[in-house]
């Protein structure tokens, strides 16, 4: 086992040097000059080559590709060309926020979205399946932006109960501050568990009708017995994938949904300094995103061998 | 039922009514201004702390923190600050200055004449050049300051490299600032140490700054609020939902699509600067055919509906404009070159027959950074189609559409809106820095005019006031009937404050000053 979490280890090496150059060259390439940016509109061309200069963009690019890399290897990723703070810094202020609203927002969509989808399985075609599926349906179809807008209308400009934006205080409690976490991680769970629930629901239709279930009822267990230890587990795997995926996805930043709330998490971050060309701290979250997935799709790949025995069978021959 | 009042109900009624009337009414007095937070926000996020790095984000949070020798307000009066006298010499050629004796600086040091000599020698420091563009800017605008001596502890003397008319608009530069680190000129790893009526406490990026009263100040009482909370949201959208849910007391419409929805409601006021020095302006590509013909740029600008685009793509708060120098306020003002080229599709079409042009076409570019631009080019995009002429607008993002504008041909398009500032200053600044609206060296698409250089150059030395606004009322004039580039409307800055809020001014360039606001509670 040990050994084969080591080769999947292994493996991700190509990946990722094949990741930092796609980030490194796309975003070089991209038009726009971050020395246009800082300097303005007004800069004379003397100002902006002077600019250039200070923020190294005179080298020539596998030149710059060579520093940069070899600097991440040393877990150095430079300084911002905007806001001249360290990118690992500004990372690490970035990462808690969207650690924090990825967990809230996954935990809530897997409390609700799983009994539902289970319920739903369960009672197929029955009213509250529809329900369900229609709900479900409405949840993946509402943009976020949208909902995220509509929050704010109705509980902070209407209602005046929770903050329209932004992370909070530190000088306050954290009590204080749970309340910036409320609209952002309801946006982000209405779509989620949309998708939670679609999947289990689908899974356990899948697992319902096995011939596995089939004999577990026969031998007299119960419908609890049957569903949770024998149905949900089997149902498990193509939804742990999509929870792999979805929680991949959201520590790389829920973009939208932190632009909406003005929540300074990662992807609040990449964005910015995608439209400001602050090359360094492109290069820095996009690498960081790249290792977050390789993680994530890693233990999802490992937690196959724990729900189907089979994947274990798999790998010993 | 219907209950009926007796006798004595009605007599103890009565008695308690006389009575009520007999007591005199509370006094009603006008409520103090709480002294207490006062919430603002912007949308983006700080890129330096020195006022010497003027960028849109960060020049509202100047005024508060920094403090200069002379300011000038919103209607071009130069007040002092630091300075308690000046006196520029007759000749032009130098200016004392006297500063005021109980001015400290945040850390409690007193503000003397040495002070300035180093913030002078910033301008000639090689390294300090290299790592910051704000010295560079400032160096730029203090060119023509040759030197600055200190007399005594409070006495400056400012020797100037030939005659200086327009000293004043070098003083309302010079920010008193105090580079500490030379490894931080930018003022962002430490606690920038200034002069102003706040004091910086601290910055979490992406969220806010915090200022607090300078207990310090040299004018008593003053500020009135004991915090001023600068916060940063990321998107603009955000902000109208910040004040209206009362999470803000102030913040900067850079929308005026928002200003309608603001005037509606009743808890909130709007306010603009009255004589903004920001201008949009459309930049011709005149190395282009047939846009190197006068009469094709002139057709276009006369195929300009700037009143329509006054109301619909500026939301009435801009003034539609011919000209950079539509203020009254400007040495360069003539009325009748801020109302040319009226509206007129038959002169426009006849000025292109007239050049040999027809069916022509062009291309440009917008960006969503300014969305005014893209509403006032769809407008006149519908316009020139009456007239036979196609416009192609594309929309791209700001990081391209700057370097597509800053490029020497404009990446072979034909036209890109722009917005160019200090229209305002003294015309010697605005030339000096306005690459966009003169020839010569700096040149940018193409278009060069002698007369008008020799006139730039003749008004930056020319004393007496008649003979510059002479100058610059010509130099108008050139710009104006050669049309290197349309000017569309004005940009003024816009705020919108809870009604709790009073007492905000701005300064000429349309940066914010809380030093006298309120805060009602």
């Amino acid at each position: 086992m040990i050994r084969h979490v080591l080769l999947r280890i292994l493996h991700l090496i190509p990946t990722l040097f094949l990741a930092s150059m796609v980030i490194f060259f796309i975003i070089v390439k991209a038009p726009g000059d971050p020395a246009q940016i800082t300097a303005g509109p007004e800069a004379t061309p003397e100002q902006l080559a002077a600019e250039r200069a200070r923020l190294g963009l005179d080298k020539p690019l596998p030149v710059r590709y060579a520093v940069w890399l070899s600097d991440v290897v040393h877990l150095n990723l430079g300084y911002s060309l905007l806001a001249r703070r360290q990118v690992t810094q500004m990372i690490g202020e970035a990462i808690p926020q969207t650690l924090r609203l990825t967990l809230a927002s996954m935990v809530l969509s897997i409390l609700i979205g799983f009994p539902i989808g289970i319920l739903a399985a369960v009672r197929q075609n029955s009213r509250l399946d529809a329900v369900v599926t229609g709900l479900s349906s409405v949840g993946l179809a509402l943009p976020s932006f949208w909902l995220g807008i509509l929050l704010i209308i109705t509980f902070s400009v209407r209602f005046r109960w929770l903050p329209p934006s932004g992370v909070g205080d530190p000088d306050q409690g954290s009590w204080y501050n749970l309340r910036y976490l409320v609209m952002p991680v309801v946006t982000i769970a209405a779509s989620n568990l949309a998708v939670f629930a679609r999947f289990v629901r689908s899974a356990m239709i899948d697992a319902l009708a096995a011939d596995y279930v089939r004999t577990a009822r026969a031998k007299g267990l119960g419908q609890r017995a049957v569903v949770v230890r024998h149905a949900l587990k089997n149902a498990m795997i193509p939804v742990v994938t999509i929870l792999g995926i979805q929680f991949g996805r959201l520590l790389g930043g829920a973009v939208v949904t932190e632009a909406v709330f003005a929540y300074s998490g990662i992807g609040r971050l990449s964005v910015l300094s995608i439209l400001n060309r602050d090359y360094p701290v492109v290069q820095g979250t996009l690498m960081l995103v790249v290792c977050l997935f390789l993680i994530v799709n890693l233990t999802v790949d490992l937690t196959y061998g724990y729900l189907d025995p089979r994947v274990k069978l798999e790998e010993a021959r | 039922m219907r209950h009926r009042v007796s006798r004595r109900e009605f007599m103890k009624i009565a008695a308690l009514s006389t009575a009520a009337l007999a007591v005199p009414p509370a006094r009603r007095t006008v409520a103090a201004p709480a002294v207490g937070t006062l919430n603002y926000a912007e949308a983006g996020d700080f890129s330096a702390f020195n006022p010497w790095r003027f960028e849109a984000v960060n020049t509202n949070m100047h005024n508060q923190l920094f403090d200069r020798l002379t300011w000038k307000d919103d209607r071009g009066r130069v007040h002092l600050q630091l300075a308690e006298a000046y006196e520029p010499a007759r000749d032009g050629t130098s200016a004392r200055i006297k500063l005021r004796q109980d001015a400290k600086w945040h850390d409690g040091k007193p503000i003397v004449a040495q002070d300035f000599v180093n913030m002078h020698g910033y301008t000639k420091d090689t390294s300090l050049l290299a790592k910051e563009l704000g010295i560079r800017k400032t160096r730029d605008l203090l060119a023509p300051v040759k030197d600055v001596q200190a007399v005594d502890q409070y006495t400056l003397v400012f020797t100037f490299n030939g005659q200086v008319p327009y000293f004043t608009e070098i003083l309302d530069y010079f920010w008193a600032i105090r580079i500490d680190d030379p490894n931080d000129p930018a003022l962002m790893r430490k606690v920038p140490v200034g002069s102003g009526p706040f004091k910086f406490i601290h910055w979490v990026p992406n969220q806010y700054a915090r200022f607090v009263r300078n207990p310090d100040y040299y004018v008593k009482g003053k500020p009135t609020i004991d915090t001023f909370m600068f916060r940063r949201l990321d998107r603009p959208e955000t902000l109208v939902a910040n004040l209206q849910s009362g999470a803000v007391h102030g913040i900067f419409v850079s929308n005026p699509a928002d200003v309608q929805q603001l005037r509606a409601d009743r808890n909130i006021t709007v306010a603009s600067t009255p004589h903004p020095g920001s201008v949009f302006p459309v930049m011709l590509n005149v190395r282009k055919s047939p846009l190197d013909r006068k009469q094709v740029r002139q057709a276009l600008s006369y195929a300009m509906n700037r009143v329509e685009m006054a109301q619909k793509a500026f939301f009435g708060v801009s003034q539609p404009i011919s000209t950079m120098f539509f203020s009254p306020t400007s040495l360069g003002y003539r009325e009748d070159l801020a109302k040319a080229y009226p509206f007129d599709l038959d002169r426009a079409g006849r000025l292109m027959e007239e050049a040999g042009v027809r069916n022509a076409e062009f291309n440009t570019i917008v960006t969503p950074r300014w969305p005014q631009m893209k509403l006032f080019t769809l407008i006149w995009q519908a316009d020139l189609a009456k007239i036979g002429i196609k416009l192609n607008v594309a929309e791209v993002e700001q990081a391209q559409f700057l370097a597509s504008g800053n490029d020497a041909s404009l990446r072979g398009l034909d036209m890109i809106p722009w917005v160019v500032g200090r229209t305002t200053r003294d015309p010697a600044i605005f030339f000096g820095t306005q690459i966009t609206h003169r020839g010569g060296r700096t040149a940018k698409h193409g278009w060069v005019n002698d007369e008008l250089e020799k006139l730039v150059a003749e008004g930056a030395a020319e004393i007496n006031t008649a003979k510059r606004r002479s100058i610059y009322q010509r130099a108008n004039e050139i710009i104006v009937e050669e049309v290197p580039m349309i000017h569309v409307a004005n940009d003024p800055r816009i705020w919108a404050w809870s009604t709790k809020v009073k007492g905000m001014t701005t300064d000429l360039v349309g940066d914010l000053t809380m030093v006298d606001a309120t805060l009602q509670s």
